[in-house]
């Protein structure tokens, strides 16, 4: 098939321990605090691979478990179901259960009965057919989808279950470029998409992108949705009538929303049985952590997340309980005003001062006040919860491997060599956005200043409103609004790093928080962006990396663990990898029903 | 008594004219362009782009304007749309209204059927045990604030029996025992913590009247204490109840918003908060109207319960 893949079938023989596998892993739980629904997506090695049918998930589970009710706390999507116009976490999440791509990411689950993880490393984020069920690139910048066999979209009005045909993909791709608030940057590669008889989808590039299929199977960009919601914007807000695994019952604002499996989805398991293998999903909006512990220790949930400082108590109610550690695909880190780099401004612009912030840092520290104790990693530019991450600590990091100890005196002589004897500077972060979602973003942010200032660096702290002073297109911190001083902030999560690299190191992108115009960085994304060698690919994001750390253009912080738990009546359940859970990871969740309460 | 009542309602228009004009007012002073709340953090606005988004919800137009149409509205009982939602605030609230009014309702009766019998039994037990416990239990359970409690009763019960309480909300009439069974444990928190206040106050009181030469003159009669106390002490004791009562509303409404998030309740109070964290106005100037209309009609009838309460009341 693609050379896009070779990287990964040459992976596929090499399983990894549980620990090591869940390190790379999972986006999900304190990322998103997405819905907590887990479950299996296994993978095959093969060219067009069977998505969740890895074999050990099919020896481990024998005959599944059918039927049952999938209980778990919901996020409240907020009757914004367009997951092009409004692209929140929360958003895809809902849509991930009613919607297709044309390929998503491969999921991974555990399997209680077996020591380890039963997904190869290479496997996570593995592009793996959805509505398309195999593709050809008969050069490196056309790819052909065919369609699936049968594929209709949900017996509800007003689509009535009639065939999904190649002009509504072209239909989702216009809507795409038109609805979505970042113009599709991360499709910006895709020239055109055009029908292909009765089955079949072209999609030509500009110029061949080696993370391309990685991008498109991503939950954050190309949802298939259909014409007949496409035309009638109220329509796609209030409902969502697609072609994935669950039929949307009914969703209250506030309360809650409940699917039926989609008895049409094409998915078979390697036993022939149909999935999703549960019959319903029945989600609660349930804000109060307290309170979706208590109903999930209560068996009335099959899943949740849970906060580090909570692991302990679940371990003692719950022995039982299956706990998956992980740390988050979720990247926090600080970053420089742009005044630095663009007008050489003082003291930022010395790569000396930047090093002496980052010296400063007791990431130990934070690892524990994170964790609640539980242990982490210290992050790279990649984060530490993904697999193309360099240990900032490693060889490979060369000199900049010192930064990321803590070394006061170190920091000093580097201020005074920079020609401060101290910096009085402000520290800005948002405190009003994570509170639930992240819940160590806050505490983690209150203990940096008092480690500068040990260092000599003053920092005060300055809190922003996230919508208004943050995450504002217009002048936002996130965006590239930083006046002076220093920000504290989080990366949304991504399923491979030139997304997250191309954002933050291209001149004008929205995301180069601090406008950095290096050309160096600009060259060694570039290059990632066209590598299609996965080993070549990861040496040059370790590059990116060593040499983001050589500059310290961005100051990358710390990767606690964080926990899902699944009851232990539950199979093939999984951290969630990526936002796109509903059909990635919930169809393969399986139910001993003879053991739930309902 | 109409004559009042009428003067009453005249008085409630600057009241009300006061209140709105702080209700629109006060969001709008907040930081940040409502703009980017309502499309999304993903949107890179041009000024045009803006322009437009704000033409279309009529944020352009002078602050008089747009206040004259929310008054107007206002009155005709169109509240406007949803800056977030895109639809009338109207459907919302017909939804949220009835479920944070029944909880504020049950937290009421329960803090009253605690609270007076309680305050009416340390009275006429002064000093003894019981009106020890009472006093102290009463300052307890005002100094534990409901969210406190709330927690607690969602961790520890859960704790010690594995038990939770139900999260999926049933309105009462498609299903009253689930609706009840979800209810009632905020309901007696916020009504606790009523409690509190109202029994301080009706012991207090309840010992006044006691004192009073019409009640000195009931025991010389050698009337009984439970006829003495109910029939001839009570009602007097209880009109600045009464008040007291009244004046709780709006600390059930502000119970009402934290309790509603801690026990997944879809009332106006998770309304409320959501709403003022995507700055929308409209619904912001709604939810804060109609809790203004509800203290200020509540006081009214609070008022005209006097005379019924104490016939010695006549209004003029």
């Amino acid at each position: 098939m693609s050379n896009a893949y070779s990287f990964w079938d040459r992976f596929t023989a090499t399983r990894i321990s549980r620990r090591r596998a869940l390190q790379m892993a999972a986006v999900g739980s304190a990322t998103a605090g997405a819905i907590a629904v887990v479950g299996c997506g296994g993978g095959g090695g093969e060219k067009t691979p069977a998505p969740g049918g890895s074999p050990a998930a099919t020896a481990g589970a024998e005959k599944p478990f059918l039927g049952g009710t999938l209980r778990a706390a919901l996020n409240d999507p907020q009757s914004k179901f367009d997951a092009q116009k409004f692209p929140t976490f929360t958003v895809q999440s809902a849509n991930s259960f009613s919607y297709s791509r044309l390929l998503r990411s491969n999921s991974g689950f555990d399997d209680p009965n077996t020591p380890d993880i039963d997904l190869p490393a290479a496997e996570w984020y593995r592009p793996v057919p959805d509505l398309a069920a195999k593709y050809e690139n008969p050069d490196a910048t056309t790819f052909i989808f065919t369609l699936q066999d049968g594929a209709k979209w949900h017996n509800v009005d007003p689509l009535n279950g009639r065939a999904v045909t190649p002009a509504d993909v072209v239909n989702a791709w216009e809507y795409y470029k038109s609805a979505r608030p970042d113009k599709g940057t991360n499709l910006a590669s895709i020239d055109s998409v055009t029908a292909v008889g009765a089955n079949q989808v072209q999609i030509k590039l500009k110029q061949a992108f080696g993370p391309f299929l990685v991008v498109l199977s991503s939950s954050s960009d190309l949802w298939i949705y259909p014409p007949e919601l496409t035309s009638n914007p109220d329509k796609l807000n209030s409902t969502m009538v697609g072609t994935g695994p669950f039929v949307l019952r009914s969703y209250t604002q506030g309360v809650g929303a409940k699917w039926d499996k989609n008895p049409d989805w094409w998915e078979k398991d390697d036993q022939g049985n149909r999935v999703p293998y549960v019959d319903k999903l029945d989600f609660p909006v349930i804000s109060d952590k307290n309170q979706e512990f208590s109903q999930f220790t209560a068996g009335k949930l099959e899943t949740m997340t849970v906060p580090g400082d909570l692991i302990g108590n679940l371990k003692s109610q719950m022995p039982q309980a299956h706990v998956l550690q992980s740390i988050a695909n979720l990247l926090n880190f600080m970053f420089f005003p742009p005044a630095a780099y663009e007008a050489n401004e003082k003291p930022f612009n010395d790569d000396r001062v930047r090093h002496a912030v980052s010296l400063a840092i007791d990431r130990t520290a934070l690892i524990g006040l994170a964790s609640g104790d539980n242990g982490g990693k210290k992050h790279n530019l990649i984060n530490s919860g993904f697999l193309w991450y360099l240990d900032p600590e490693s060889s490979d990091m060369g000199d900049a491997a010192q930064y990321f100890k803590r070394d006061i005196q170190a920091a000093k002589q580097l201020l005074s060599a920079a020609g401060y004897d101290s910096l009085d500077v402000d520290f800005h972060y948002t405190n009003n956005a994570y509170v639930t979602a992240v819940p160590y973003y806050n505490p983690v942010a209150e203990a940096i200043p008092p480690m500068l200032r040990e260092a000599g660096i003053n920092a005060k702290i300055v809190t922003h409103d996230y919508q208004s002073e943050w995450i504002n297109p217009s002048g936002g911190i996130f965006y590239g609004g930083l006046k002076s001083g220093i920000a504290f902030s989080l990366e949304t999560p991504v399923n491979h790093p030139w997304i997250q690299l191309n954002f933050e190191f291209t001149p004008g992108n929205q995301r180069n928080h601090s406008h950095i115009n290096d050309s160096q960085m600009i060259d060694l994304v570039k290059q990632l962006g066209a590598e299609t060698d996965f080993d070549k690919g990861r040496q040059l994001a370790y590059q990116i990396q060593k040499a983001n750390g050589d500059k310290m253009y961005y100051v990358p912080l710390v990767g606690p663990y964080g926990f899902t738990a699944s009851q232990q009546y539950t199979r093939q359940w999984a951290a969630p990898t990526s936002y796109g859970i509903g059909s990635e990871s919930t169809p393969r969740f399986q139910i001993d029903t003879t053991k739930q309460q309902l | 008594m109409t004559t009042y009542i009428l003067r009453r309602l005249l008085l409630m228009i600057p009241t009300l004219f006061f209140v709105t004009t702080l209700v629109f007012l006060i969001p709008r002073l907040l930081p940040g362009d409502v703009v980017e709340t309502i499309i999304g953090q993903y949107t890179p606005l041009t000024a045009g782009d803006r322009a437009k988004i704000k033409h279309d919800l009529g944020l352009d137009r002078p602050w008089y304007q747009q206040y004259g149409d929310f008054v107007l509205g206002a009155v005709r009982g169109d509240l406007g749309n949803s800056l977030q939602y895109q639809h009338p605030v109207t459907k919302d609230l017909k939804q949220r209204i009835p479920v944070s009014a029944e909880l504020g309702i049950m937290a009421l009766v329960i803090g009253v059927v605690i609270a007076v019998p309680v305050g009416v039994l340390a009275a006429i037990r002064q000093d003894s045990i019981i009106d020890y416990v009472t006093r102290s239990s009463a300052i307890a359970l005002i100094a534990i604030p409901s969210f406190w409690l709330g927690t607690m009763v969602v961790v520890y019960p859960n704790v010690w029996w594995q038990w939770a309480l139900p999260t999926q909300y049933h309105s009462f009439f498609s299903d009253p025992r689930q609706n009840l069974y979800m209810m009632i444990f905020p309901a007696a928190i916020l009504g606790i913590g009523l409690s509190g206040a109202i029994m301080r106050l009706t012991r207090a009181e309840m010992l006044e009247v006691l004192r009073q030469d019409y009640v000195r003159t009931a025991w010389s009669k050698g009337l009984r204490e439970r006829t003495v106390v109910l029939r001839h002490a009570l009602r007097n004791t209880l009109i600045p109840v009464t008040t007291l009562i009244a004046l709780q509303i709006p600390v059930v409404v502000g119970g009402t918003v934290v309790l509603e998030g801690i026990f997944s309740i879809p009332g106006m109070g998770a309304y409320l908060v959501t709403a003022a964290n995507a700055k929308d106005y409209p619904v912001i100037q709604a939810v804060t109207l109609l809790i203004a209309l509800v203290v200020v009609f509540t006081n009214l009838a609070v008022d005209v319960a006097y005379a019924y309460l104490d016939p010695r009341i006549r209004y003029r």
